[in-house]
């Protein structure tokens, strides 16, 4: 019954009194549910975003942060690829150096509108002009990957997770050593190519390369760097990321110098090809190099019948082939012979057959300065503005549920995380329910002389640091064999002496009437217990049990400590140890799982929890 | 109670290898497996050098003790708690501070007999001079021998964001040479407006570590070797005072710029400063190189420089290698055997060319080293990298100089860092004549600093190394004694005393109706006593056999009687914990206790809602208790842009350091605590305050009686007792919860978080002085037991009742 009576509320002085304490606990549930708020914002976020305190994500209606998420998705956090792919560069012509700076480009109608058309032939492209963006990225899990390892399950579920993810490898066509795989599982892969749209594909910029890795890599990165260049090519860039590659061996000497040491040591040959005046010194390089055609059979793993019949320039289909063509302009440096391929080209070449090769036309449909066909760049920065803001609701769906998703994924996928948990919880809640009542009843029932001294004993450990018992504890599971068994996750902790001394409390403030009336009735102990006590009892039992629930669940050092086996661990440990190999962010979201049974047990037991707790009273 | 679960390293355990025969697999147990499952490339080429070590030893195979623990003590503390877990790894690791302990505690096996069939030059290459001295030791048998091999070297270099040196109009290719140059930079480079700091340094546990690379620079060192080979600390010569004087200048230093003051160096107490550094919002920190594998980072992002040159013009920095050893308890020779195979492949060049194959699949060369890339057939990729990386790599690994490895010097840090905070917090003015206050002269201060630091050598070399006067050893062990007695008949006392109050007012029983009623009774609550028995009290006995003995893990304790009490009876540090304890355990019945009562009262007042804001209030508790930690440290962020400095920043409050401020850590540390227990916290009360009979209030109405009036004569009376008990209860756990510290302040700043349970666990678990820890833990149970003894003597005079109404 509250202080205030019915009649004070109606008064003015009552009014007010109401009305401030409301006052107070909102301004008190707010401080209780802002952190939280905070904490259910923060499991929505990534690498870009997660030390942002707010309560409504940003990128949820700010289009720059989720630009800036969505960049950092697709390029799975690599600051490294998103300047290759986009040459992006600040006011102050730097590239990015973090995601969470980048600024939205400035779009320019007719540059997008060309791209979009030029992008749409996408599928026609040799496969290494693009690949897949939105895979694994530190500590975290694309969308991509996420899809794909779905699909892995599907198509292989024999096979362990921990083993395709292993094996699993993004296409690196930039890299010369990269051999595009081709095995078993590589077909639930290119299924996954031909099924996602296009918005998930990434051009393969060597242009980019050239000038994120290997010039900036030659001429530092620094301002100076530009100066360098500009001074040993004869040119007037202001930037360096203005720089385009020639498909053909540049005139100048200083350019030329650079482009030639770049394509010899550092461009895989799948971009390279060679004129068709390089077919006889190229035949000849592979007899030098095979001493019959026995033996290149024997490498590429074919059957040649005649050299005639080794494709000129490579079979795409050999990886192998490429060392060979990588090899022969290394040696034989046939400068004039080659020319590049990649999308830039193709780029230029559309635009050139777009507008017939009339540049105005090109400079005025897109608002630039062109000198020739030979220097415009893939507006790749628009390009990706353009997918983020016309998907923009699915990516904000997507980076809303993606955490809950992998941790949902890797949960899931982790055996006997959820029946672990239960039986644990199980065992756990049917043991604290028969020990600990038994030992109380006892004590409240028959009242030994000796009751409060034993009630002393079990509860004065209380008073002691855990840190002593923690190793002999586990020594003696241990000795005794009992590790890795549920009976050493619940045996040591059965027994509480605090819930005894609560149920003891409880079976005290029972009526003692009605057991004096069973004995007059003549009825046993069992039967008393059975009859009287335990129906009455059904209040502080479910404390009991709930408490014995949430300890359970709960629990995840203690049941790592014991059960070492992975097979063993419950749903807290595989959350505990998820946060070794996921961001924090991820680890927010799983917890924020893991909440949601204990919190919907103590909404819906809020009753019965407030029946079964016992107070102390003076006598 | 959740917290102390994170907190506690974990030793997984292999499953015990099957009877042996002659063609059954060798297990070998390493600390720690590479995973399969590989989301950073370093791990791919981590996994790939072990698969090739099983390939090239088909015989061995291995099994993995991983372990847990909380970010930054892993490396120190899970090895140790192996080995007092009985499930050490055969092969283990071993940094420079703790090889002496190793060592001397007769964890390492020596390796004497396979290093003598390694060829003379393969030798030196492997374990080069500067080396030497930190494996080739001197043994418990006070002969030479070797312990363990070096893996890979790291060293300590300063690394700077070349985009923020662009920013600020500084050559991006020119890190600060001195540090008069280093201090500059760091002002030019701190920009408010976008949050940046031109330099970081650790507060808390961690300073030291930041504060080694100026020490060593200046031309001090951390310890020394006397001739007689004994160790002393040795920071406290003039040249230290320069070190510790310019860091103490580095972290006060202010700079104003656009209208706001800010500090130039970024303190950080826990968290470091990783995320900070990633986003660019820090300009310059030392962090570790290892010459393997150069690191997460983009080379033309960040650059790499040696230690500035002190004033003196030095420049050294720390070098460290991570090494292996083999576990002594292991008895099987061929097991032993198959640990040296593994420890002698880890290092070697076949092992450093697979991992620098496989990075390089993995598209991650430019994290290697460029000499690894060279020397394993990448030369054209060696010639990308960024230049400068390998050179000043090199620089500060020859100039370097070894990370304290004598006597106990994984203690050095903690001793090391106490003289900086006291700097720290020393304040350098003094009134001038207008009563305004000036700084004191630089002789001034440095005498300080002097005075300061002297007094930290002295404290080292008593508590680290052990230097203690026999005469003052025996008055100690006499005053040990007597306060052991006299705990002891306290002890004692009290248990007859509470068991006096248990058995008052019983009715006599006849004999027949005792055993009618007692053997029955008996028999119930035997199981719960049994349990209790075997799961409590045995253990504690156990464990507190080790408080009279200077525990060995490796076995071979030395009973040493009274000494381990009476050592913490002359430890300030015991006594001081005592004493930030009882402030903790004062805050946490202010914040923890009270408000729950409140909330109660104010929740029965009100008309409607009162499920609703129950469930609100409850929310913060559904959480994991460690997460709760983790993200008010990251509310407290000392920085403007902090989300704790922005509220307060409403209210025209000017920015608050909050964690690392002495006077306001603890009430920071207690907050969390308190805020997530309001909610389970006012249940009971509010299930009483239901049940308080109608009747009082009808009464008290007649008698016209206000609200504060009920409160006063109604409610409070019929609380009492709960609230007395509860009180008592939240004393007992205020003492005890020491484990909220590790994950907030790990007992800072200068030493203001220091409790008594977070010394209990430092000593137990992280400088494993299981005799220091377990007595403490006594001096603390028999304290608290009184407070249990307290609780029940009430329990005894009141009856209960439910709330069920």
């Amino acid at each position: 019954m509250p202080i205030i009576t019915t009649l004070q509320r109606k008064s003015p002085g009552g009014k007010l009194l109401i009305g401030s304490i409301y006052v107070l606990l909102s301004v008190g549930a707010i401080g209780m549910v802002y952190p939280f708020l905070l904490m259910l914002s923060g499991s929505v976020k990534s690498g870009v975003d997660q030390r942002e305190f707010d309560v409504i994500p940003k990128f949820v209606y700010d289009d720059t942060a989720l630009f800036r998420k969505f960049e950092e998705q697709r390029y799975f956090g690599l600051l490294d690829s998103f300047n290759v792919a986009t040459r992006y560069q600040d006011q102050n012509n730097r590239s990015a150096f973090a995601f969470d700076q980048l600024t939205p480009p400035e779009i320019h109608a007719g540059q997008l509108g060309d791209f979009h058309e030029f992008m749409k032939g996408l599928r026609s492209w040799p496969r290494h002009f693009y690949h897949l963006g939105h895979g694994s990225g530190f500590k975290a899990v694309g969308e991509v990957t996420l899809e794909f390892q779905k699909r892995m399950q599907k198509d292989f579920p024999d096979l362990p997770e921990t083993e395709f993810t292993a094996k699993q490898k993004w296409e690196d066509w930039l890299s010369r050593n990269y051999i595009h795989s081709s095995g078993p599982l590589s077909k639930t892969y290119d299924q996954l190519v031909a099924d996602l749209p296009d918005r998930y594909f990434i051009p393969v910029s060597i242009e980019g390369y050239f000038v994120s890795v290997y010039l900036r890599g030659k001429y530092g990165a620094g301002p100076s760097a530009i100066q360098k260049i500009n001074e040993k090519w004869g040119r007037q860039f202001k930037s360096i990321f203005d720089i385009t590659l020639s498909s053909k061996a540049p005139k100048h000497l200083g350019e030329r110098e650079d482009w030639w040491a770049f394509v010899q040591e550092s461009l895989p040959a799948r971009f390279i090809a060679l004129d068709a005046s390089q077919l006889s010194p190229f035949r000849t390089f592979l007899r030098e190099r095979y001493p019959d055609l026995a033996a290149l059979n024997a490498t590429y793993k074919t059957n040649y019948t005649s050299w005639d019949q080794v494709p000129f320039p490579y079979p795409e289909s050999i990886p192998l082939a490429y060392s060979d063509v990588e090899d022969f302009i290394k040696l034989k440096k046939p400068m004039e012979g080659i020319s590049l391929t990649g999308p830039e080209f193709s780029w230029r070449d559309f635009l050139s057959n777009k507008y017939g090769g009339d540049l105005q036309a090109l400079n005025a449909a897109h608002g630039t300065q062109y000198a020739s066909f030979t220097t415009p760049q893939m507006p790749m920065l628009q390009y990706e503005w353009d997918i983020a803001m016309s998907n923009r609701n699915s990516i904000i769906w997507e980076s809303l549920t993606r955490n809950y998703r992998i941790v949902w994924d890797y949960l899931s996928s982790r055996g006997n995380a959820f029946k672990n948990t239960i039986i644990f919880c199980a065992l756990n809640v049917l043991t604290a329910l028969i020990v600990n009542p038994l030992a109380a009843y006892a004590l409240s029932r028959f009242q030994p002389r000796w009751g409060y001294a034993a009630l002393f004993v079990l509860m004065a450990t209380m008073a002691f640091p855990g840190e002593v018992t923690q190793i002999p504890s586990f020594l003696m599971l241990r000795e005794m064999g009992l590790l890795n068994t549920f009976i050493a996750l619940v045996i040591p902790a059965a027994a509480n002496g605090y819930s005894i001394f609560l149920l003891k409390g409880f079976f005290d403030s029972l009526p003692q009437e009605l057991y004096e009336a069973a004995t007059i009735d003549g009825a046993s102990e069992i039967r008393t217990f059975l009859t009287i006590t335990l129906p009455l009892s059904a209040p502080i039992l479910a404390v009991i049990a709930l408490h014995a629930f949430t300890h359970a669940y709960g629990a995840f050092m203690f049941a790592l400590l014991v059960c070492q086996d992975p097979q063993m661990w419950t749903l807290m440990v595989h959350i505990f140890q998820l946060q070794e190999s996921f961001i924090t962010p991820i680890v927010f979201a799983a917890l924020v799982l893991a909440a949601i049974p204990t919190l919907l047990m103590f909404i819906l037991c809020q009753k019965v929890i407030m029946r079964g707790i016992v107070i102390p009273v003076e006598k | 109670m959740v917290i102390l679960g994170v907190i506690a390293p974990v030793f997984i355990e292999a499953q015990s290898p099957p009877p042996k025969s002659p063609n059954d697999p060798i297990n070998l147990k390493v600390f720690k497996l590479p995973s399969k499952q590989a989301t950073v490339p370093h791990q791919a080429g981590e996994y790939r050098v072990m698969e090739r070590f099983l390939e090239l030893n088909p015989k061995i195979n291995l099994t993995s003790t991983t372990a847990l623990s909380i970010q930054g003590e892993r490396q120190d503390t899970a090895p140790l708690m192996a080995i007092a877990a009985k499930t050490s790894p055969d092969v283990i690791q071993v940094n420079f501070r703790r090889s002496d302990t190793y060592i001397s505690q007769g964890f390492l096996y020596p390796l004497d007999e396979y290093i003598a069939q390694v060829p003379k030059e393969e030798l030196e290459a492997r374990i080069p001079p500067s080396l030497k001295p930190v494996v080739y030791r001197e043994g418990p048998d006070g002969k030479m021998h070797y312990y363990a091999v070096p893996i890979s070297t790291s060293s300590r270099v300063l690394m700077y964001r070349r985009d923020l040196f662009a920013m600020a109009g500084l050559d991006p290719d020119r890190p600060p040479q001195t540090w008069e140059e280093m201090m500059e930079y760091a002002e030019k480079l701190t920009d408010p407006a976008r949050g940046v700091y031109g330099i970081t340094f650790a507060s808390g546990q961690h300073a030291s570590w930041d504060l080694y690379p100026f020490l060593v620079s200046a031309g001090a060192q951390a310890v020394k070797q006397l001739p007689s080979g004994e160790w002393r600390a040795a920071f406290d010569t003039p040249e230290a005072v320069d070190a510790f004087e310019f860091v103490d200048e580095l972290q006060k230093k202010t700079v104003t710029k656009d209208g706001k003051t800010v500090n130039i160096c970024f303190r950080s107490a826990s968290e470091g400063s990783g995320a900070r550094w990633t986003e660019g919002k820090i300009a310059m920190v030392f962090k570790y190189l290892e010459d393997s594998q150069f690191g997460n980072f983009d080379p033309q992002l960040i650059g790499v420089a040696p230690a500035p040159r002190a004033p003196g013009g030095g420049s050294s920095s720390e070098l460290n290698a991570s090494m292996l050893g083999i576990f002594a308890g292991q008895t099987s020779k061929e097991v032993r055997d198959a640990a040296w195979k593994y420890i002698w492949y880890m290092g070697s060049p076949e092992a450093k060319k697979v991992y620098t194959q496989t990075m390089v699949e993995q598209g991650a060369w430019r994290m290697l080293n460029p000499a690894y890339l060279r020397e394993f057939g990448y030369p054209e990729l060696a010639k990308l990298t960024t230049p400068g990386l390998e050179e000043a790599f090199e620089v500060s690994v020859k100039q370097g100089t070894p990370e304290p490895y004598g006597k106990n010097c994984q203690y050095i840090y903690t001793y090391m860092t106490s003289p900086i905070e006291q700097i720290f917090f020393t304040d350098f003015t003094r009134k001038n004549k207008e009563g305004k206050d000036v700084p004191i002269s630089r002789e001034e201060k440095r005498a300080k600093i002097q005075e300061i630091i002297a007094k930290a050598v002295q404290v080292t070399n008593e508590k680290m190394i052990g230097v203690v006067d026999p005469e003052v050893r025996k008055k100690r062990n006499f005053v040990g004694w007597i306060v052991a007695v006299a705990g002891a008949a306290a002890f004692i006392f009290l248990i007859t005393r509470i068991f006096r109050w248990m058995n008052v007012k019983r009715p006599p029983r006849t004999e027949e109706t005792a055993r009618r009623k007692d053997i029955p009774a008996m028999m119930l609550i035997a199981p719960a006593l049994l349990l209790i028995a075997m799961w409590q009290y045995w253990p504690l006995v156990r464990g507190s056999i080790i408080a009279f003995q200077d525990y060995n893990l490796m076995g071979n304790s030395q009973w040493v009687g009274i000494s381990n009490f009476a050592d913490i009876i002359y430890d300030g540090r015991f006594w001081l914990s005592l004493k930030n304890a009882f402030y903790f355990c004062i805050l946490w019945l202010l914040l923890g206790f009270i408000p729950p009562v409140m909330l109660a009262v104010l929740l029965q007042e009100i008309p409607v809602g009162k499920v609703f804001f129950r469930v609100l209030y409850y929310i913060p508790a559904v959480v994991s208790g460690i997460v709760i930690l983790f993200m008010w440290r990251g509310i407290y962020d000392p920085s403007p842009d902090g989300v704790l400095n922005k509220i307060v920043a409403m209210f025209g409050i000017e920015q608050q350091t909050w964690l690392n401020d002495p006077a306001m850590a603890m009430l920071c540390v207690v907050f969390p605590l308190a805020w997530a227990h309001f909610g389970p916290g006012c249940i009971i009360y509010l299930a009483a305050l239901k049940s308080v009979p109608d009747e009082l209030y009808e009464a008290s109405d007649i008698d016209g009686a206000s609200f504060w009036g009920k409160l006063r004569y109604i409610v409070f009376p019929y609380l009492k007792p709960l609230l007395v008990i509860n009180m008592v209860g939240a004393t007992i756990h205020g003492f005890n919860s020491g484990n909220a510290i590790l994950a907030m302040t790990g007992g800072g700043p200068n030493m203001a978080t220091h409790v008594v349970g977070y010394e209990i666990f430092q000593r137990t678990f992280m400088y494993l002085q299981f005799g220091h820890g377990t007595a403490m833990a006594w001096v603390l149970g028999i304290l608290l037991l009184s407070f249990t003894a307290y609780q029940m003597k009430i329990l005894n005079k009141v009856e209960f009742r439910t709330a069920n109404k």
